[in-house]
């Protein structure tokens, strides 16, 4: 017995406890602050930044039809790639071996080819056919079109994205699927509920519960992608920068300015994922972790 | 469906020859077993027996290699055309399943959706219900299961033998011709248990036709109208509970009786 009485336990009990001192932290706090005004006052001090004229042009009319043509892309593009990603990873994970074979196909191909390479290749696509219609090889075409009027850089731009963000987001889409426990499939279909049935009401919704953080950091990643179009002539908001750099040399203050704005739009996709993923959180029914390791390990 | 058409005599559940093999390894080794309406079936048997297999390939959930099983006059997974059976599309499997209920050991709630929520998806899909139709038959059967407050509930804020209730509840809303339960109270802690065998055995009363697989060898003496034992992929012993518990043909079934009485008694 490590007590000598039951008084001395008692006195025990008694003394006040006091919190540990958290030093660390401290530590921690001095050095981010100090750090931070570093940097502050770096940037705020150095001459080449010319403050004065990232103000003078963070607002021009010019630079905010190029955030708006940026997000405008991104937007479209998401959802386009979003709905077609859905239809290539349900045919990726197809029981049919050609169909899943021709899914893998376009998702090596799209993924293999850099995005920088598909916008040339699109933009440049009248080089390749002057002419684009329907029909069979060896017979005159159903609808004919001249290439050059529809492969405009907003379509090239918007063709190549959403190719390329498609084999992503297939990939995306079915890791989330195939993270569903296999009992939520099996209790849909004891229920007689019908495949399309069972797939919209109960795996997709799911799914997207799971894959809810990489959607956002897509999201994000196709936003800056998106100023590779600035390669085939489109007036986003890099291209917009460059152009009017080009004609007064303030080369750096535009780029800051491209900066803020990509760095604004970013903060608040990342503020709207949060808001999504606590919506999907209060709604309780997140797939319990315990489940999904149960059915990984049967 | 064309229930009034049929003999009253022809049985619920009529399953022939269902053979199975994973892997190469043979699972169910060809069991024929026939359930007159209203019947209450127990298997038993020691895991890997094969008993759970055999009750998914009732509904073909697991697509037998051999047999056929005709559920309410229906093959399971055919069409009749003609002189032959055809088998159905995934649609048309979906609509014969609509008719057999089943309750699995992990309950397998949809954890996105509220109980109600939970329990009206097949009957709005499948039956047409309107949304005050199943949202009262919602209402009715949580009542019946004892949890009339938890309609609103998530399938997490519920202990695990009130999420097997619920599921029982989304079963019996498509109000089956037959319902099968998979260990229904095998992942449930045991003060939990009761509940659950509780809302099974008011089924049984109700005239329901059931095949319970489960280990719970207390409620399969006092509510079965008739005991199976599987081992080893095959039916070794079928009989009214007395006969099975107390005077069991077969070597088999005694030493497995002994083993599971035992460990009851110890638990005690």
């Amino acid at each position: 017995m490590a007590l000598a009485s039951s008084a001395r336990l008692a006195d025990l009990h008694a003394l006040p406890r006091v919190r540990r001192p958290r030093r660390l932290h401290w530590i921690g706090a001095v050095v981010a602050i100090a750090l931070a005004l570093y940097l502050l006052a770096g940037a705020a001090l150095t001459p080449g930044f010319e403050w004065r004229i990232v103000g003078a042009y963070l607002f021009e009319p010019r630079i905010l039809q190029g955030v708006w043509i940026s997000v405008v892309m991104t937007a479209v593009t998401m959802v386009l790639s979003a709905i077609l990603g859905v239809l290539v990873a349900l045919l990726r994970m197809s029981s049919s071996v050609a169909l899943s074979a021709l899914a893998r196909g376009f998702i090596w191909v799209f993924r293999a080819v850099p995005m920088l390479v598909q916008l040339l290749f699109w933009y440049n696509l009248a080089a390749l056919f002057p002419r684009l219609g329907l029909g069979i090889p060896g017979l005159p075409p159903v609808l004919s079109v001249d290439a050059n009027s529809v492969i405009t850089p907003l379509t090239a731009a918007v063709i190549g994205l959403t190719l390329h963000e498609t084999a992503y987001l297939a990939e995306i889409f079915r890791s989330g699927f195939l993270a569903v426990p296999r009992g939520q499939r099996e209790a849909a279909d004891a229920l007689g509920l019908t495949p399309q049935r069972t797939f919209l009401r109960i795996v997709l919704p799911q799914a997207l519960r799971i894959i809810v953080p990489t959607l956002g950091n897509e999201v994000i990643s196709l936003l800056k992608a998106t100023s590779l179009v600035s390669v085939i002539a489109l007036s986003d908001l890099l291209y917009t920068v460059q152009l009017i750099y080009a004609s007064n040399y303030q080369t750096i203050p535009l780029l800051v300015v491209a900066c803020i704005w990509y760095m604004v739009i970013t903060g608040l996709l990342s503020l709207v994922q949060s808001a999504v993923e606590k919506r999907l959180a209060n709604r309780a029914g997140r797939p319990s972790r315990r489940l999904v390791l149960e059915e990984s390990e049967s | 469906m064309s229930n009034a058409s049929l003999p009253a005599t022809i049985p619920a559940v009529s399953a022939r020859g269902i053979g199975k093999s994973f892997h190469g390894k043979r699972v169910l080794d060809g069991i024929s077993l026939e359930i007159e309406k209203g019947q209450t079936v127990c298997i038993i048997g020691p895991s890997g027996s094969g008993k759970s297999t055999f009750l998914r390939c009732l509904n073909r959930l697991e697509i037998p290699d051999e047999g056929l099983s005709v559920i309410d006059g229906e093959p399971i997974g055919y069409g009749r055309r003609g002189d032959h059976l055809v088998e159905l599309s995934a649609r048309g499997l979906a609509r014969q399943r609509a008719h057999i209920g089943m309750v699995f050991q992990s309950f397998n709630l949809f954890p996105h959706l509220t109980a109600r929520q939970n329990i009206v998806e097949a009957p709005r899909a499948i039956l047409g219900l309107g949304r005050e139709e199943s949202d009262a038959r919602a209402a009715e059967l949580m009542q019946r299961v004892g949890l009339a407050d938890k309609l609103d509930a998530y399938p997490e804020t519920l202990s695990g033998g009130q999420q097997q209730r619920v599921a029982i509840a989304r079963a019996l809303a498509m109000q089956p011709k037959v319902m099968l339960f998979d260990e229904p109270t095998s992942a449930l802690d045991p003060e939990m248990v009761d509940e659950v065998l509780t809302v099974i055995r008011g089924l049984a009363s109700d005239g329901m036709t059931m095949i319970v697989v489960t280990h719970e060898m207390g409620f399969a003496r006092e509510v079965a109208d008739r005991v199976v034992f599987m081992d080893g992929g095959s039916v070794v012993e079928d009989g009214p509970p007395r006969e099975v518990f107390t005077a069991p043909r077969h070597e088999r079934t005694r030493n497995f009786l002994e083993k599971v009485i035992t460990k009851e008694r110890a638990a005690l």
